[in-house]
């Protein structure tokens, strides 16, 4: 390049730089303006969400099983009914009645013990009947894919009940008074909930109940003091929403 | 001869740029309020021209909203992952709590190292230790009935296992943020020592899990875990079940990822 077309060029540049240099503050001053209007910010991270629980009724049918337990198993089938008075607070009831299955180990040792002891009868109790009310609270609630192509609504909700457990099944007394068959059973337990669709969940559950009962009478039969103790129930059902429409969230 | 000045046109651009940025920018869709830009027609204009006018709009209106329905139906939007797992390395370490036994409790620890296949697939191999020892129940069958049962109490064993993840989702606590997870089932099988005797005994291995996504390099999975086995006891054999329930901390390698977009 000779100098005579240089000092062209050079003067052209230097021309342009006011213009450029307007542009760029234009340019800040708008980018900041636009980072500071950011329309997301403080917002809620879900919104207009649809509320499958928030005013609805859920009447539901269940079925147990008691774990762990040593000489008698409890298949529990029983009913649900729960208030939602908004998406994550319900009030309910829970009613369940027991069907007894003796174990293995009770047979084993009623075997054993009456070789030493030819009166010997292996007396046990079982859950007879659980009622009571429960509250739950659902924390978490959610929505997954099964294999890319079923979606499903969920949610995971903690209980907390109190009521009444009997527990049948000894007859033999102690001191003049059979063991006490009724009695305050408190429960505290989770679950969770899968919707089929807007009025239909399957659901889940595995609550420890506090009852106070003898398990069973000693090798003399005999049966020692009552004392509470927890017992896991596991159960699933199904469960109904009414009404069928959905609230949607704000 | 005018010469084209290609650096006033780029400032030209970027003021462009910047007024269309601010805020105070106006928007040409609409005259200003007040602006009288109804009194700018011709108060003489016939009646037939706004007939013509409001069925032009309504007919504008319609094919607009067609048109946005058939653009929604035809373009779909995928939210990116956010933590994929095909061709990383998990490493699980875990400890769970016995269930569903009233004589014998453990408590397990494990370790677990998992390669993700896909996103759906995943095999590994891992390692556990248990601690076990007598209910009150195993003492009270001693105490009323003056009998002691055999005892198996679980040590040590590896396993192997594979993983299916039919299923991907998200939720959110009370809306204060969303996290993302995906439950699997596992299957699979080890061996294992117990007290009875140090010779290895194999077992098999089902299980379920959800795992949470807390970063794109670190997971919570909660998990059941059921171990089937047999055990020689002096009486008899018997098949035994140990089901267990615990939670494992996943640290994922490489610890971050990037997508690759087809172009």
């Amino acid at each position: 390049m000779t100098q005579r077309t240089a000092i062209p060029h050079l003067a052209r540049r230097r021309r342009d730089a006011p213009a450029a240099a307007v542009a760029a503050i234009a340019v800040l001053l708008g980018a900041t303006a636009a980072y500071a209007d950011d329309v997301l910010e403080g917002t809620a991270v879900v919104r207009r969400n649809s509320l499958y629980r928030a005013g609805r009724q859920e009447i539901g049918a269940t079925f147990g099983m008691s774990l762990g337990d040593p000489y008698v198993r409890n298949l529990l089938p029983g009913a649900r009914y729960d208030f939602h008075l908004t998406d994550w607070i319900a009030l309910g009831a829970q009613l369940m009645v027991g069907v007894p299955i003796d174990t293995a180990m009770k047979a084993q040792i009623a075997d054993k013990v009456s070789k030493h002891n030819e009166t010997f009868t292996m007396e046990t109790s079982r859950l007879g009947l659980i009622i009571g009310p429960q509250a739950s609270v659902a924390p978490l609630s959610g929505k997954f894919m099964v294999l890319g192509f079923l979606p499903a609504q969920f949610d995971f909700h903690v209980n907390l009940g109190a009521g009444i457990a009997s527990t049948p099944g000894i007859v033999t007394t102690a001191a003049g008074s059979p063991p006490p068959s009724i009695g305050v059973a408190p429960w505290v337990g989770a679950g969770g909930r899968l919707f089929l669709s807007r009025v239909i969940a399957l659901t889940v559950d595995l609550n420890n109940f506090f009852v106070k009962r003898t398990l069973s009478v000693d090798r003399n039969g005999q049966p020692p003091g009552a004392a509470y103790a927890g017992q896991l129930v596991f159960t699933g059902g199904v469960s109904f929403f009414v009404p069928p429409d959905l609230k949607r969230a704000d | 001869m005018v010469r084209p000045c290609r650096a006033s046109a780029g400032a030209a651009v970027l003021v462009a740029l910047a007024v269309g940025l601010s805020p105070a920018g106006a928007t040409a869709d609409e005259p200003p309020a007040g602006s009288g830009a109804a009194d700018d027609a011709p108060a003489d204009a016939p009646a037939g021209d706004d007939i013509d006018k409001g069925r032009r709009s309504s007919l504008t209106r319609d094919l607009a909203e067609k048109g946005e329905a058939d653009l929604h139906r035809s373009v779909r939007v995928f939210q990116q992952l956010y933590m994929p797992k095909a061709g990383r390395v998990e490493v699980m370490f875990g400890a769970g709590l016995s269930l569903a036994d009233p004589m014998i409790k453990h408590y397990s620890t494990d370790a677990t190292l998992l390669v993700h296949l896909g996103e759906r697939w995943a095999i590994g191999v891992g390692g556990s230790r248990w601690a076990g020892w007598e209910a009150e129940q195993f003492n009270m069958i001693e105490r009323d009935f003056g009998l002691f049962p055999e005892r198996s109490m679980l040590q040590a064993g590896g396993h192997g296992q594979l993983q299916w993840s039919p299923l991907v989702g998200k939720f959110a606590s009370f809306g204060i943020a969303v996290l993302q997870v995906d439950g699997y089932l596992l299957a699979g099988g080890g061996v294992a020592r117990t007290s009875r005797s140090d010779a290895l005994k194999p077992f098999g291995l089902v299980g379920v899990g959800l795992r949470v996504h807390t970063a794109r390099w670190l997971t919570l999975a909660v998990e059941f875990r059921d171990m089937i086995m047999s055990e020689q006891f002096i009486s008899e054999s018997k098949l035994l079940q140990h089901v267990f329930a615990g939670i494992q901390l996943g640290v994922w390698l490489p610890p971050s990822v990037s997508y690759k977009f087809p172009r």
